[in-house]
């Protein structure tokens, strides 16, 4: 709240400095720059204003930038205002220490710009510690131990200093320098990271070619100024000027397109959200947030805090999503969750897209990640509910074979053996026996018959030997009460889920249609399109609560429709739709 | 008369092997899987095979499977499938595959001697066998009116032996008739279910289980 205050300060103080300023500045021919010519009166006010203007542009979103900027832009014209004859030399001796702030503060507003990656590179460290340092060194030494009324080579001022300490010594002179060297070092390394960014990325070039113009042209100067005495009228000078002037024109032109990009972006964002109050529906955000920053590559995903994991709109898993191969990643979070991943294009700033998503579009991404993350635990409870069935069904069925294979194999060998023995008691001619043999083989072959129809309760054995059509005729054949006709073409056979669950509603339809005293039953089988669908119709009383309901959940489990419904005013026909899954 | 026996259960092989020792049909040898079944039809040259429907390593069609390949082989070899299902798809694929030689009973039969030798002395003669108890669960079937409703009780006999696989001759021999009265009868069935009689045992047995299952009813 506070820096936005003084931010709205700054802009008028710092124009009001640099208008009033201007017509003085240009009258002083032999102690400014800007009185050698119009023309640089004006470049000099033009990159002054400038700055500040960009300082404003940056505004709140980019507070390094804005302070750095504006402290620059307010700096700028402090060594000029240094050469006003009229004022009090203790001013304009301050002012003059104050221009030894220039380098450093532009060094910053250079670092701030063009050296944005996350995490900061350690130059990035090293040359503010170097501005901050050489640029405070400098200006005490040069208001507390410079006396320029002793300096042959004194320019601007030539008066005492008001606010000398001691005598100025070699001592002071070599500290002065040793300041100004420092100051340059930041600049340089400044420059260097500029340059390495650049590298990475190539929309970087234009900040950082003004970068190098405006810190080499300040550099170059402070780095003349040890040696030549300064004059508007030297060409080193004069084009070291020039060249700072034009710099931080070009960096403040390059913070400006920055904003216009963002600017633009989220205007679009802000059409968007519109245009979604007005409709649209669920899922749009995406093709939308495409449309609206012209990327028709540009995904979203969505965190599913409930399966730690990122998946799409449609509620499906999708990898971890990486940058690469000019895509990147802006990842939005709230109350340190991730909301949604949006993957885009690289040319599209990362930080402006992140800070374009207004509340609205954050909202909006919010209430498509609960459904999203909604979707995908709905699809892990279908998963997990056809595994149930299918672990069920498989349970079963190695029931039914243990039950084959041991029990029912043993019963055939027993009563073989009472068969055997029954004949062996014939041969004695031991009646007792034989009679006691009969006995027993009755039993056995009775309890082997028992055996098989409890093995075929548990999991029709036909069913997984034969298949679906098959077992669907068995049921036919064995119906003594209903007469039941068949109609099975299935060109191949479905994965035995669905056959599982396909037999079970044919079965309990045709037992539906016995209790409601049905005594024809037509059950026609077929696929198309990947669906099984299988239909029982029969000529039974109407239908009340419909007992095949009960296997709606494994029709269901299986992502399958059950619909029963009443044919011509009398019976049922009962309609059942699996997709194969393949 | 010399067969292979072929389950995956020794206790049910050494068994029925006894068993048809009893009625003088010969085991040259005993095997527990398909391939071992082979093998033993290569080697011993049997009359028949006693298979059953269930081996190894699926435990589902392998007998029949099997079964095919012996009478495609060894067209001298004939073929009796032991089956648990009284469901008529796996004996009308057995017949489809293989016209001729070939059995499809029950299991609940092998303690039955004299069904389980019936049948092997028919099928090594050339016919087909259908086990009655299937032919009897397709006639037991509900179904609507249709030609079946104006059978007399003799045709249905003769219908039923035919459904089994017997010939004419067979069935002159089960009813006590004459051939001329059995191939009058065989001649209405045929007009009243309007089939053609192809005077093939297998192929009739098929139109006629085919007609039982699936024919109008």
């Amino acid at each position: 709240m506070k820096a936005t205050r003084a931010h709205h300060l700054l802009w008028p103080v710092g124009a009001i400095a640099v208008l009033v300023s201007a017509e003085t500045l240009g009258s002083l021919r032999d102690t400014t720059y800007a009185g050698t010519a119009r023309w640089m009166l004006w470049l000099e006010v033009a990159a002054a204003a400038s700055l500040l203007l960009g300082a404003v542009l940056a505004g709140g979103g980019r507070r390094g930038v804005a302070l750095a900027l504006a402290a620059t832009g307010l700096l700028w014209l402090a060594p000029e205002w240094a050469g006003q004859i009229a004022a009090p030399t203790g001013v304009r001796v301050l002012l003059l220490a104050l221009g030894q702030l220039v380098l450093p503060a532009a060094t910053l507003a250079v670092l701030a710009v063009v050296v944005r990656a996350q995490p900061a590179p350690p130059s990035r460290a090293v040359a503010t510690r170097l501005a901050v340092a050489g640029g405070a060194g400098s200006a005490l030494l040069t208001l507390m131990l410079a006396d320029p009324f002793r300096d042959v080579r004194c320019w601007r001022v030539c008066n005492h200093n008001p606010w000398l300490l001691a005598d100025p010594s070699a001592a002071a002179r070599w500290a002065g320098a040793v300041g100004t060297v420092v100051t340059i070092a930041g600049a340089v390394l400044a420059c260097a990271a500029g340059l390495a960014a650049v590298t990475r990325h190539r929309r970087l070039a234009g900040p950082a070619g003004a970068s190098l113009l405006l810190l080499g042209g300040l550099g170059f100067a402070a780095l003349l100024r040890l040696q030549v005495t300064e004059s508007p009228g030297s060409p080193s000078y004069r084009v070291a000027f020039v060249a700072a002037q034009l710099g931080a024109l070009g960096l403040v032109a390059s913070v400006a397109a920055d904003r216009w990009r963002e600017w633009q972006i989220r205007s679009a964002l802000l059409r968007l959200v519109a245009g979604m109050r007005a409709g649209g529906g669920r899922g749009a955000l995406p093709a939308a947030l495409a449309r609206a920053v012209n990327d028709p590559g540009l995904q979203v995903l969505y965190w599913s805090a409930a399966r730690s994991a990122w998946v799409d709109g449609s509620g499906a898993v999708v990898p971890e999503p990486t940058a690469g191969a000019g895509r990147s990643v802006t990842t939005v979070v709230r109350g340190g969750e991730p909301v949604a991943a949006i993957f885009h294009a690289a040319a599209l700033q990362v930080d402006h897209l992140e800070r374009a998503l207004g509340p609205a579009l954050r909202l909006s991404l919010e209430n498509e990640r609960l459904y999203a993350a909604t979707l995908a635990e709905l699809a892990e409870l279908k998963v997990s509910r056809a595994r149930i069935v299918q672990t069920a069904d498989a349970q079963r069925q190695q029931l039914e074979r243990n039950l084959h294979d041991g029990a029912q194999q043993r019963l055939v060998g027993l009563a073989l053996v009472l068969r055997m023995l029954r004949t062996a008691a014939q041969d004695a001619g031991d009646a007792d026996v034989v009679a006691l043999a009969v006995q027993a083989e009755q039993l056995a072959q009775q309890v082997l018959a028992e055996l098989r129809r409890v093995a075929r309760g548990i999991y029709p054995a036909l069913l997984s030997d034969a298949g679906l059509a098959e077992a669907v005729w068995d049921l036919a054949e064995s119906s003594t009460d209903l007469a039941v006709q068949v109609d099975a073409r299935l060109p191949r056979r479905p994965p035995p889920p669905v056959e599982a669950a396909v037999y079970l509603a044919v079965a309990a339809a045709l037992d539906d249609a016995r209790s409601r005293a049905a005594t024809r039953a037509m059950v026609s089988i077929g696929a198309r399109d990947g669906i099984v669908r299988a239909e029982m119709a029969d000529d039974g009383s109407l239908p009340g609560e419909h007992p095949v309901q009960q296997l709606a959940d494994r029709i269901g489990a299986l992502d399958g429709q059950l619909q029963v419904r009443v044919v011509d005013g009398a019976g049922a026909c009962v309609t059942v739709e699996v997709p194969c899954g393949s | 008369m010399r067969v292979v026996i072929a389950d995956d259960s020794i206790v049910v092989r050494s068994g029925i092997a006894t068993l048809l020792a009893g009625a003088g049909v010969e085991t040259v040898s005993e095997a527990g899987d398909s391939d071992a079944l082979l093998r033993m039809v290569a080697t011993t040259a049997p009359d028949a095979a006693v298979v059953d429907i269930r081996m190894p390593p699926t435990y589902s069609d392998e007998g029949i499977v099997a079964a095919h390949r012996i009478r495609t082989d060894f067209p001298d070899v004939a073929v009796l499938v032991l089956s648990q299902y009284v469901a008529s798809s796996y004996a009308m694929r057995l017949l489809q595959e293989n016209p001729s030689r070939v059995g499809y009973l029950l299991k609940d039969r092998v303690t039955d001697a004299a069904t389980l030798t019936d049948g092997l002395r028919r099928v090594v003669a050339g016919e087909c066998v259908v086990d009655p108890a299937l032919v009897s669960r397709l006639f037991g079937r509900a179904r609507s009116r249709g030609p079946l409703d104006e059978f007399t009780d003799r045709e249905r006999e003769v219908l039923h032996l035919m459904a089994e696989g017997r010939s004419n001759r067979a069935i002159c021999g089960l009813m006590f008739l004459s051939v001329k009265t059995v191939e009058t009868h065989v001649g209405r069935i045929f007009t009243k279910l309007g089939l053609a009689d192809s005077g093939d045992t297998s192929r009739r047995v098929l139109a006629v289980l085919a007609y039982l299952r699936e024919g109008a009813p």
